[in-house]
């Protein structure tokens, strides 16, 4: 799994998740869009964490062009801020948005396996 | 003049007349001569009533009593109309004074002032010429000379009241040729000034003097005519006319006056009357003087203003540039008069001046001019505190509206502190807790650990969420005081910083975080751009009803006087206007910074 922020701590605290996740593994943190392009694109991991707010480009737009490269990649947004308060900034209706905190090894399993469960043909 | 004077001068004026007439009328010749003699009379009346007029009206009070004492004496020489021998003399002699007295009225109109050398030499001659050579010649003189203009007696007239002895031949062949030489001398030269003063005026005063001008030379032409007539001997009707042209010109005089006086007042009045009018549209100095010489007929007219010094500024320096403008606004060397032409000028309160140039003949018109140029200044004050306000507006509006972003910026960077800092620490904080929570509960060996490592980063962000607050308020400058607020932010500073705050007490709250944000604002100015500071210090003083504070390093400094001075100190400089304060800072390269301002407290 990449994980994607400009915040280090959140990138650290991601990965201590990760590592307690049985069956995922670590596939590196990017601090911008443009990173994390070029690491997918080197990488090819299965899941994408991906902050909303971060400069340049945000989670919104990291997230359209994963999903046109890497089709099959799950992306998941989170953010540190309140969902309500996404709801206003542009492309929060077609995504989903995860509250950061609820990062934990329970909530990354339950979004595989409704990932695994929406697109068969990824298995 | 009040109009009790008025009404006590009219009054004596009637009972001259009256009296003048009386001693007209025991006059037992023959009925020729009553055209004369109630020419005479009417004369006193005219000169008295244009006189009073001229007095009581301002403008022309001087002139006015200069005429009313020619009425007078005028009414003394109709004493000479009177066949009693003392009458006779005495209205006689008045009739010399008489002649310097009119010349004097012609001369000083319309100020009643002798305004040019010519006319002074004139009426110092003619004084000398009576007091000389008439005055002293009475106790020696059988016969008063006739015909004259002064009675109406021709022939068998009476003797002379003060005859001492016999008219000696020196009287007859020496002084009675040589004083009626003189006497024509005198006039041509009053003749002379005044056909200069009436080339020298400009149209609209030629206006005013052409009436006064031409029946004075008819007076002096005539006086000329008669005194070289009788002189050469001659009598009939060329002498009797020239005497009675003489006589009527007296009248003649005094109608000019009027006439000359009615036409100024039509004049100023319109013209001061199209100035105040106007003034209200005019917008500029520019259009001020186009409508100057629009109101006053005087397309030459020039108008030069000096706006009030800066009071900052002291008093100018010898070798400072002239601070005069003209009506387009270039700066341009001290208004002066050009031969032909008058300056005046008028202040204001303020400081402000104005100056205007137009025909010298307006010279003897002070109190216009003096109107004229305090409408001017009143048009101008007028423009330039609207250029000030609508200016200072601006400013109020600008500095509100940096102040606002100010404040909205503030917020910002306290969101993204808040965001950037202590909620992400918040977050991963919870996410750590859960993991540990999780390792807990399978009892891994890495559970210990894990919570061992959440009290740092607990204290971690309670260090950043005091900061953020102290930034927001120093809670020491609320509990203590700009001094030990100050002094808890200079510890902090990396330049040392030491503080003199003696006395300084406590202020009302906002001048408090006034003072407190400027001085942080000037350490952290020293701190990013004074280049080489070793030390920094920082003065409080109270004094009175106001509270000054400087902020001094020894660092690099920069040229003071700048083009932008930039967004920090003018912050510093929103911040103790809003609180009506102000800011100065002074730098110069290599001498330091020192920053400086005071807020007055009431």
């Amino acid at each position: 799994m990449l994980a994607v922020d400009d915040h280090p701590r959140f990138l650290e605290a991601a990965r201590a998740v990760v590592e307690a996740t049985p069956g995922f593994a670590w596939a590196g943190g990017a601090s911008s869009g443009a990173e994390a392009l070029a690491s997918a694109a080197r990488g090819e991991p299965d899941v994408v964490l991906v902050d909303v707010n971060m400069p340049q480009m945000d989670g919104f737009e990291l997230t359209r062009r994963l999903r046109r490269s890497h089709p099959d990649t799950l992306v998941a947004l989170v953010s540190a801020q309140h969902p309500d308060e996404l709801r206003r900034v542009g492309g929060s209706a077609e995504h989903r948005v995860t509250a950061k905190e609820s990062l934990a090894p329970a909530w990354l399993r339950s979004l595989w396996q409704e990932h695994l469960g929406s697109t068969p043909e990824a298995e | 003049m009040s109009n009790r004077k008025l009404t006590a001068l009219g009054a004596l004026g009637v009972a001259l007349c009256a009296l003048s007439a009386v001693a007209a009328s025991v006059d037992p010749v023959a009925p020729a001569n009553s055209l004369h003699a109630t020419i005479s009379v009417a004369t006193v009346a005219a000169l008295l009533g244009v006189g009073l007029y001229a007095w009581h009206r301002g403008g022309e009070g001087r002139f006015g009593q200069v005429l009313y004492a020619t009425g007078v004496c005028w009414f003394f020489v109709t004493l000479s109309n009177s066949d009693a021998a003392l009458l006779y003399s005495v209205g006689r002699i008045a009739g010399w004074v008489f002649e310097v007295l009119l010349a004097y009225a012609l001369l000083s109109y319309p100020t009643g002032r002798l305004e040019s050398r010519g006319a002074r030499l004139v009426i110092i001659a003619g004084a000398l010429l009576i007091g000389l050579l008439y005055v002293p010649t009475i106790p020696w003189t059988d016969q008063y000379p006739l015909p004259a203009p002064f009675t109406s007696c021709t022939a068998h007239c009476p003797q002379n009241f003060f005859l001492a002895s016999s008219e000696p031949g020196l009287v007859t062949d020496v002084i009675r040729p040589l004083r009626d030489a003189l006497a024509i001398t005198v006039y041509l030269g009053a003749v002379w000034v005044l056909a200069a003063r009436l080339r020298l005026a400009g149209p609209n005063l030629r206006r005013t003097l052409v009436p006064v001008l031409s029946a004075a030379v008819l007076r002096f032409v005539a006086a000329i005519v008669y005194v070289t007539l009788r002189r050469a001997g001659a009598d009939g009707v060329a002498l009797e006319a020239a005497v009675l042209v003489a006589l009527l010109s007296v009248p003649a005089t005094a109608l000019g006056f009027l006439v000359g006086l009615v036409q100024w007042r039509i004049y100023s009045g319109g013209a001061l009357g199209r100035l105040t009018t106007g003034l209200a549209e005019t917008g500029d100095p520019g259009e001020l003087r186009d409508l100057l010489a629009l109101a006053l007929e005087e397309p030459a007219l020039e108008l030069f203003y000096a706006p009030p010094a800066d009071p900052g500024a002291g008093a100018p320096s010898p070798g400072a540039p002239s601070p005069w403008l003209d009506a387009a606004g270039a700066p341009c060397a001290d208004p002066a008069p050009s031969p032909r032409t008058c300056l005046r000028a008028a202040e204001a309160d303020s400081g402000l001046r104005v100056a205007v140039i137009c025909d010298e003949g307006f010279r003897d018109r002070p109190e216009f001019l003096d109107a004229v140029c305090s409408c001017v200044v009143s048009g101008l004050e007028r423009q330039r505190l609207d250029a000030a306000l609508s200016a200072s507006l601006a400013d109020v509006a600008a500095s509100r509206k940096r102040l606002v972003g100010a404040a909205d910026g503030a917020r910002r960077r306290i969101e993204r502190d808040l965001h950037d800092g202590a909620q992400q620490q918040l977050v991963t904080l919870r996410i750590k807790l859960e993991l540990a929570r999780e390792a807990l509960e399978q009892g891994s060996p890495k559970a210990g650990a894990m919570v061992a490592g959440l009290g740092p980063e607990v204290d971690e962000i309670i260090d950043e969420v005091r900061a953020l607050a102290r930034g927001i308020y120093p809670p020491l400058l609320s509990s203590d005081g700009l001094g030990e607020a100050l002094r808890a932010a200079g510890r902090r500073s990396p330049v040392p910083v030491t503080i003199a705050a003696d006395g300084i007490g406590r202020l009302p709250a906002e001048a408090e975080s006034a003072v407190y944000f400027c001085c942080l604002e000037a350490l952290q100015n020293v701190a990013k751009h004074a280049t080489g500071a070793r030390a920094v210090a920082i003065g409080l003083a109270r004094d009175g009803d106001q509270v000054r504070f400087e902020v001094a390093d020894d660092g690099c400094g920069f040229l003071a006087g700048g083009p932008d001075p930039g967004s920090g100190i003018t912050g510093m400089r929103d911040r103790l206007a809003a609180v009506g304060g102000e800011l100065r800072v002074e730098s110069a390269p290599g001498a330091g910074t020192r920053v400086r301002g005071r807020i007055a407290l009431d």
